[in-house]
């Protein structure tokens, strides 16, 4: 399915991601504050593999899956420097197709620019460092255009298919940037491509139209199915999503089922254009336990079934134990620590992941439940040290002047990462500190200067 | 297996056992005493109609100053059995004791005073405050109500009780919008403790918060609990909150209560099959533990048309089976069972005068044909000749859109006890745990054997 090399994955075993998103930032433009919902996000989502994101309300989880989707509304925005790329070839082989004008060909600009070069360029605020590299000359042309700096480079406003390998007219490999979709192409991979099922199954269910209607709306917007041939189909997806006697079930309105019908019919709109990714934003919380063991089943079966990648919010820790592969546990718009599910839960190492885990009933002994002091704040301020730092029961004096960049948690692993002072593990902390400090620095000049156009060489 | 066949009567009846409950009062200070309690919701049409039974039958006791938990899943009565207790609704049938009085008698002035000793925290601190009330009136309405004491000290006690409960003395004047959900939590039992109540029905007063904050509100009522001596009678879906918090728990189905018995052993060694199902049904938060889960397929049935028997049959995993089919596939079963609630949906499902025309016409009719709904159900499965047999004059009465029929041909093939009769409650262990189920008769095996055979060898 999936034929891309990237210079930059790890020989982990893994396939290759379908989604990357790097450093991902969405605020909110109030008139009393900007609020930083989304600060810095890195995460990677492949086929057929659960990603969690964990966080209680109010530390973005919601806003990310909206990113990514490009539901976020006014006075919400995803700000430059922010690139969630859509890696799979079909796709960009069919934008391509439908949407010659938006097109470019990477390879034609690599020849007139120097991404090395680029940095210096005056519309450019960016440093290699925000791109995850420790020299300039690492950097690709690709860091720039998925990261709103395009327009630098002499793109179109609306230009969002990128192809890296073969022609525009006949792509062999390439990205979608979801960042600069915008129109047509924007609902075509937003319902097509990715599918979002979401918390209250009543509130995305319209209860005016019969579940099949709103079936066979999807159906018809992006596969051109109507009448017979779509209510066919809308009953095939109720019978996959395992509704009985799907035929009377379609003609039928959301207040005739019952909550966990509900949400698997709001499933099985959601494949009914057979998308890539799905993203399940908290679709357990609102139903009982044996309900949820229904769902999860379901997913996990679907998944098998269409090598969907999932990425599954939730604030539920024994939810995400049960379906996810691998945790970002998310603090303040922040991702604070990210490993796979075992190590993540037999050995967490983030303050915060500790609290989260050890507040839950039935995980520590002794009578009184450990709490964390305090509540989520609102990121309304670029972070300029560790935002969990006033809660953490370890921080220490530096925690209030530098902020931590995630690294890994030691030298031994490197998918394990903490945003910490505390890590790497295997060294010092005042050593540790120091590499927070200078990571930080570079990665603050670039990515938090919003619409300061930073002229300074380097 | 000819033992099961062989029924004998109920060891314990369930009028024995609720005076053999009721003579133990001597050696423990019981408080409240529930005898078959019943609240009906009567449909609002001009003839009555069926009601609603959401609590129908219910007797326990609870002891002065313990946590009496209540669980079960959404629609299985737990709120409206807590808002009997303390006469937000009015019983249909059957007495609450309060120290020997009779609440449901009670109205007028009695009622009045009554209320100062039985106070309810609700579910969400979102709505149960008044935006237009500053903190400290909402905690002094009780007060004033009841005419306690002078104005002046009323204001001295609202600010000993919000100190009480974790909040500042100076948050009297503050409003309810400018605190996080944990401290509106702590308004509202600030309220409820006003008037010095000995008995609070708390119901799900920690499900609408975020865990760290959740653990936060826990630790305050267990401290409270100590504090004033208060006993409580906590609902909630989250097992594990149950577990940490009660003393003893009420697991709820449909109006009854399935099992009744101290916390620990309940949750170690748990007898009536609903219990054994939502206990798997919890996800754990480790992901290296291998659950055994029993998922329950379908949902709940209606309260309005509960089963025959008893409340769990149409989804009991350990349900008796007729002997001469107790060796068919599981997966077999399932689909049978599938099929009894399809055409039980059906019976109650109205037609339309357009369906029925359709249908007659012969035009892709909106209830799909029985062919449909037997290949999809049972396709793909190896049945059995006397089985098929049975299917078959099914089939045939469906045909003829008579479900009644079909529906008494699968009870006669397939039925048991379970569905003809509602069991009694039997003591399942030395502590007075109480289940009510029919496999703890002596006829038949009991339900973990039945379970481990069924659903766990795999």
């Amino acid at each position: 399915m999936m034929s891309m090399e990237s210079p930059t994955e790890e020989t982990t075993g893994r396939s290759e991601p379908i989604i990357t998103v790097r450093n991902l930032q969405t605020a909110f433009f109030t008139d009393k504050e900007v609020i930083r919902a989304v600060d810095g996000v890195d995460f990677d989502i492949r086929p057929s593999e659960t990603v969690g994101i964990v966080g209680e309300s109010g530390s973005g989880k919601s806003v990310t899956a909206r990113s990514i989707m490009g539901l976020v509304e006014s006075p919400g925005r995803v700000l430059n420097g922010s690139s969630i790329r859509f890696q799979h070839t079909e796709t960009v082989r069919e934008f391509a197709r439908r949407f010659p004008g938006r097109t470019v060909d990477l390879g034609a600009l690599e020849s007139e620019y120097d991404p090395a070069e680029l940095f210096a360029h005056n519309a450019i605020d960016a440093t290699p460092e925000a791109f995850g590299y420790d020299d300039a000359s690492e950097a690709t042309l690709t860091d720039f255009v998925g990261t709103g700096y395009g327009e630098a480079l002499g793109l179109e406003a609306d230009d969002c298919v990128f192809v890296t390998e073969g022609s525009t007219d006949e792509p062999r490999d390439g990205f979608v940037e979801i960042t600069r979709l915008s129109g047509k192409p924007l609902r075509a991979m937003r319902g097509g491509r990715i599918a979002m099922v979401f918390q209250d199954p009543l509130t995305s269910l319209n209860p005016v139209y019969t579940v099949g209607n709103q079936i066979k709306e999807a159906l018809r917007l992006h596969q051109g199915l109507s009448g017979n041939e779509a209510t066919r189909e809308a009953v095939d997806l109720l019978e996959a999503v395992g509704i009985p006697d799907a035929r009377r079930r379609v003609a039928e309105y959301p207040h005739q089922f019952s909550g966990g019908m509900r949400q698997r019919a709001v499933i099985a709109m959601a494949l009914a254009c057979d998308p890539e990714v799905l993203i399940c934003d908290e679709p357990t919380t609102a139903l009982d336990v044996t309900i949820q063991a229904q769902i999860l089943d379901l997913l996990e079966d679907l998944q098998a079934e269409r090598d969907l990648a999932i990425m599954f919010i939730t604030h539920d820790m024994g939810v995400i134990a049960n379906v996810a592969h691998r945790v970002n546990v998310m603090y303040a718009g922040e991702i604070v620590e990210t490993a796979d599910v075992e190590p993540l839960f037999a050995d967490p190492k983030h303050p915060y992941t500790r609290g989260l885990l050890a507040s839950i009933p039935g995980r520590q002994s002794g009578d009184r439940l450990q709490t964390i002091e305090g509540n989520v704040p609102t990121p309304n301020e670029p972070a300029t040290y560790c935002r969990f730092a006033p809660r953490c029961p370890e921080a220490f004096a530096d925690c209030t002047e530098v902020h931590p960049v995630s690294l890994p948690v030691n030298d031994d692993v490197d998918d394990h990462t903490a945003a910490c002072l505390l890590y790497p593990e295997d060294r010092s902390t005042p050593a540790a500190v120091e590499r927070h400090a200078d990571l930080d620095d570079s990665i603050s000049e670039a990515g938090y200067d919003d619409g300061r156009t930073g002229g300074e060489d380097r | 297996m000819s033992q099961e066949s062989t029924r004998s009567e109920p060891a314990v009846s369930n009028d024995v056992d609720v005076d053999a409950n009721a003579t133990k009062d001597e050696d423990e200070d019981v408080m409240v005493q529930v005898r078959d309690l019943r609240t009906y919701y009567e449909g609002g049409g001009l003839f009555g109609g069926t009601p609603v039974k959401a609590v129908d039958g219910v007797s326990f006791d609870i002891k002065r100053g313990e946590t009496l938990g209540l669980v079960g899943e959404s629609g299985c009565g737990k709120t409206t059995l807590g808002r009997t207790l303390v006469q937000l609704e009015s019983a249909t049938g059957g007495e609450i004791l309060f120290d020997g009085a009779d609440a449901t008698e009670l109205s007028g002035a009695e009622l009045e005073e009554w209320r100062r000793n039985a106070q309810i925290v609700f579910q969400d601190p979102d709505s149960s405050l008044n935006d237009r009330m500053t903190v400290g009136e909402i905690v002094r309405e009780p007060l004033d109500v009841h005419d306690w004491k002078t104005p002046r000290e009323r204001r001295q006690r609202v600010r000993e009780l919000l100190d009480t409960v974790g909040l500042q003395r100076e948050h009297y004047y503050r409003y309810p919008h400018q605190f996080s959900g944990g401290q509106r939590q702590r308004i509202g039992i600030a309220r409820t403790l006003t008037l010095e109540p000995e008995f609070i029905v708390l119901d799900e007063p920690v499900s609408a918060l975020d865990v760290s904050v959740q653990a936060e509100v826990i630790n305050l009522l267990e401290d409270l609990q100590d504090e004033f001596g208060l006993t409580y009678l906590f609902i909630a879906h989250d097992l594990s909150v149950v577990r940490h918090i009660c003393d003893r728990v009420a697991v709820m189905y449909l109006g009854h209560i399935m099992e009744l018995g101290p916390t620990e052993e309940l949750f170690t060694d748990p007898a009536n099959p609903y219990t054994h199902s939502l206990l798997s049904a919890i996800p754990e938060p480790d992901p290296t533990v291998e659950k055994e889960r029993i998922t329950l397929h379908g949902t709940p049935p209606n309260p309005r048309h509960p089963p025959d028997g008893c409340p769990f049959s149409t989804r009991c995993p350990a349900r008796i089976r007729p002997d001469q089919y107790e060796h068919l596939d599981n997966e077999l079963w399932t689909r049978i069972n599938t099929l009894r609630e399809v055409l039980r949906e059906r019976e109650r499902a109205d037609r339309t005068v357009t369906d029925r025309i359709r249908e007659m016409l012969g035009k892709d009719p909106r209830f799909g044909t029985v062919g449909e709904i037997f290949d999809e159900l049972f396709g793909d499965q190896q049945v059995p000749e006397d089985v098929e047999t049975v299917l078959d004059q099914v089939a045939d009465h469906v045909r003829k859109n008579d479900e009644a029929t079909a529906l008494e041909i699968l009870f006669e093939a397939f039925g048991s006890v379970c569905e003809s009769e509602p069991p009694a409650y039997y003591t399942v262990s030395d502590s007075g745990r109480q289940s009510f189920c029919h496999r703890h008769d002596e006829g038949y095996r009991a339900p973990d054997r039945v379970l481990d055979e069924r659903h766990r060898q795999q």
